[in-house]
């Protein structure tokens, strides 16, 4: 195996963000997935990325851990905790793993069937720390009894199939976490698992991020995880930023009416009585095959001029948040 | 709503068990014409095979399931009638519906299933489709060409293909966005007002249950442990497990976050079913909870509560014993 990068290890260094994306363009084949997507996630902070399905949220987080398909076309930066890292070969990258934690949504795809979870957790110890098999178990079982896996000996003989969903999460958690990495990258971690298991899982999240000092970047597309989770927020659409900002900011004040959207979708389903119908918003999720001129959200927003079908807007600060948007919420002139 | 009708579909202390596992322990419920039954709880906790119960496609190990008052007999020709007044929904719109039938044979299938020959079939699919939404969707397109929600709206035509008297609906938003979310509960709702139809909706999010459920039964390690109108339960819910769940639903801003503190104690699988299933977890456990079973009792107007020490609440408000119908109350 090469040495790894010749480099200081900046770990801990408060200077240097563990995740900084710069102009990221990601394409698949002929179709733009992402376009100039900015970021950085803090050290000790979650940034949320929240958006629908195809709005290029999964693919930052894929990118930003260098686990997009090879038939994927990337341009722009990625610094892992200040080393660019977005022309690496494989070999170097592996190198630098130790550094990334990656939580997928599908626990059970992530993990291999015909292994024990002690065998799968151990692993991480064994091959990036070069522990014996006796020690590598024990280190495994510490890590377990971290994200509060009850009885750990017990649980390292099993297999996936027996776990149940959350606490497969929780050992996909465990398997992230091993190596103290500077970056957790979570990628829907709570889709599809019930509201209890998923409130267990963001409180793990929440006493992780304080314990670890860790940066962290978290997939969703859902505004509740967002307000329990997120000290800074980038809303996604069609494979762009189209507002970011810190949580308050954006939940205080949305300028995007994208952003404004699903925060009256969120507040409706907590507040609306029983019978009524849901907010809504308009129109179908934008599709990469056939995009669009102008502003990609136009063609379902209310306040949608000409400009807009014309000129796509780019990222402007406005009050201690970003939008990209030509006629923002709350800037009217009264 | 206001004039619920006969029950469609009763348990009546109905138990299922898988080798030596309890998946549903005496459950009982009238589910009445025209009413909309929430079901929730975690997974493992019985939701789906109370699905599947109702559905025949599982036998109860004991207790008769009613279909109409009648109770289901399993024998293939019964079952295949009863089926045909129940239409079906599951979680995931891109395991359930076969990617290389064009969407007009998958909604009109229960038809050639049911050899329903009244009418047109081409007819009976475009309308159906029609009524969930997709008026436009060509017959011979496929599945891939539709987006999540639209392949829920399929999923939804094919169940009401038949117009049947029953909707079971497991998780049918879950795998969904949130804006897809609020598009397939909306139909349901519209759905409702349309038709007499009865519909069963399994859900882990107790907001998308207030807003479609009439009555709502809240499920524990297989046991019904709340039961009772929608509103009261979620307003003044009184088991702690279901305070337990309102409790886990996320904030809706960064200054009102509820998940803070200690998480919840893990507890095995094996849950010990002498006394109360709750007890691993319950911040208020006693004694006789661990030694004796609490049965499902009335605390107030139509709200059953299987704990010794139901949690207080002020009274819930405008609620008369008579101003709703009794559906999904236990025996």
């Amino acid at each position: 195996m090469r040495p790894a990068p010749a480099l200081e290890d900046p770990r801990g260094d408060p200077r240097i963000p563990p995740l900084a994306v710069e102009d990221l363009q990601v394409w698949y084949g002929d179709l733009q997935a992402l376009s100039d997507v900015t970021f950085e996630v803090q050290p000790g902070k979650v940034l949320a990325l929240i958006g629908e399905t195809g709005s290029g949220k999964s693919t930052a987080a894929l990118a930003a851990a260098r686990l997009l398909p090879p038939k994927s076309r990337i341009e722009g930066h990625i610094f892992l905790d200040g080393v660019d890292i977005t022309t690496m070969t494989r070999e170097e990258v592996r190198v630098l793993r130790p550094r990334l934690g990656f939580v997928s949504q599908d626990a059970m795809a992530a993990l291999n069937p015909v292994l024990s979870v002690g065998t799968q957790v151990a692993e991480m110890f064994e091959v990036h720390l070069g522990s014996s098999k006796s020690e590598a178990l024990q280190q495994a079982i510490q890590i377990l009894r971290k994200v509060q896996i009850p009885d750990p000996p017990a649980v390292v003989k099993l297999y996936p199939h027996q776990l149940s969903g959350g606490m497969r999460q929780r050992v996909m958690i465990a398997i992230a976490l091993a190596l103290g990495p500077r970056l957790l990258i979570a990628d829907e971690p709570t889709t599809g698992l019930d509201v209890s298991v998923q409130a267990e899982i963001l409180r793990l999240a929440i006493a992780l991020r304080d314990e670890s000092g860790a940066g962290v970047l978290w997939i969703t597309h859902d505004m509740g995880v967002v307000a329990e989770l997120a000290d800074a927020v980038a809303v996604m659409y069609a494979g762009r930023i189209v507002e970011d900002g810190p949580a308050e900011v954006l939940f205080d004040v949305p300028r995007h009416p994208y952003t404004e959207a699903l925060l009256r979708t969120l507040y409706d389903l907590r507040t609306g009585s029983r019978g009524e119908r849901l907010y809504q918003i308009a129109g179908q999720p934008p599709s990469l095959q056939s995009p669009i001129p102008g502003c990609p959200f136009h063609p379902r927003c209310p306040r949608a001029k000409e400009l807009c079908e014309q000129m796509e807007p780019s990222l402007e600060a406005m009050g201690g948040s970003r939008a990209a948007c030509h006629f923002p919420l709350g800037t009217e002139v009264t | 709503m206001d004039d619920a009708g006969e029950p469609i579909i009763s348990f009546r202390g109905v138990t299922k068990h898988f080798g030596a596992r309890v998946a549903v322990e005496d459950a009982s419920f009238d589910l009445l014409e025209g009413m909309t039954l929430g079901l929730v709880g975690e997974s493992g906790s019985g939701k789906s095979t109370c699905v599947r119960l109702a559905v025949g496609l599982e036998r109860p190990t004991e207790g008769p399931i009613l279909w109409r008052g009648a109770p289901y007999r399993h024998s293939r020709r019964r079952l295949k009638a009863i089926r045909r007044q129940i239409g079906m929904v599951f979680q995931d719109p891109y395991d359930s519906l076969d990617p290389r039938v064009p969407i007009g044979k998958i909604v009109a299938e229960p038809l050639r299933i049911h050899h329903v020959r009244s009418g047109d079939v081409v007819e009976q699919a475009r309308a159906t489709l029609a009524a969930v939404g997709l008026p436009d969707a060509p017959l011979d397109s496929y599945p891939a060409r539709y987006s999540g929600g639209g392949r829920q709206r399929i999923a939804i035509a094919r169940a009401l293909v038949l117009e049947p008297e029953l909707l079971l609906c497991d998780e049918p938003t879950a795998s969904l966005d949130v804006s897809v979310q609020a598009q397939i509960v909306n139909l349901l709702l519209e759905l409702k007002t349309r038709s007499r139809i009865s519909t069963v909706f399994v859900s882990h999010d107790l907001d998308l249950v207030h807003r479609v459920a009439d009555h709502t039964v809240v499920m524990y390690a297989g046991r019904f442990v709340e039961v009772g109108p929608t509103d009261q339960i979620r307003g003044h819910p009184r088991h702690p497990y279901t305070l337990a769940l309102l409790s886990a639903v996320p904030g809706d801003h960064p200054q009102r976050r509820k998940l803070g503190g200690a998480p919840w104690p893990q507890v095995s699988e094996d849950v010990d079913r002498t006394g109360c299933v709750f007890v691993a977890r319950c911040p208020g456990v006693q004694d006789v909870c661990r030694t004796t079973r609490p049965p499902l009792e009335e605390v107030s107007a139509g709200s059953r509560v299987a704990c010794f020490f139901p949690l207080e609440g002020e009274p819930p408000e405008a609620v008369r014993p008579d101003s709703f119908p009794a559906s999904a109350q236990p025996e």
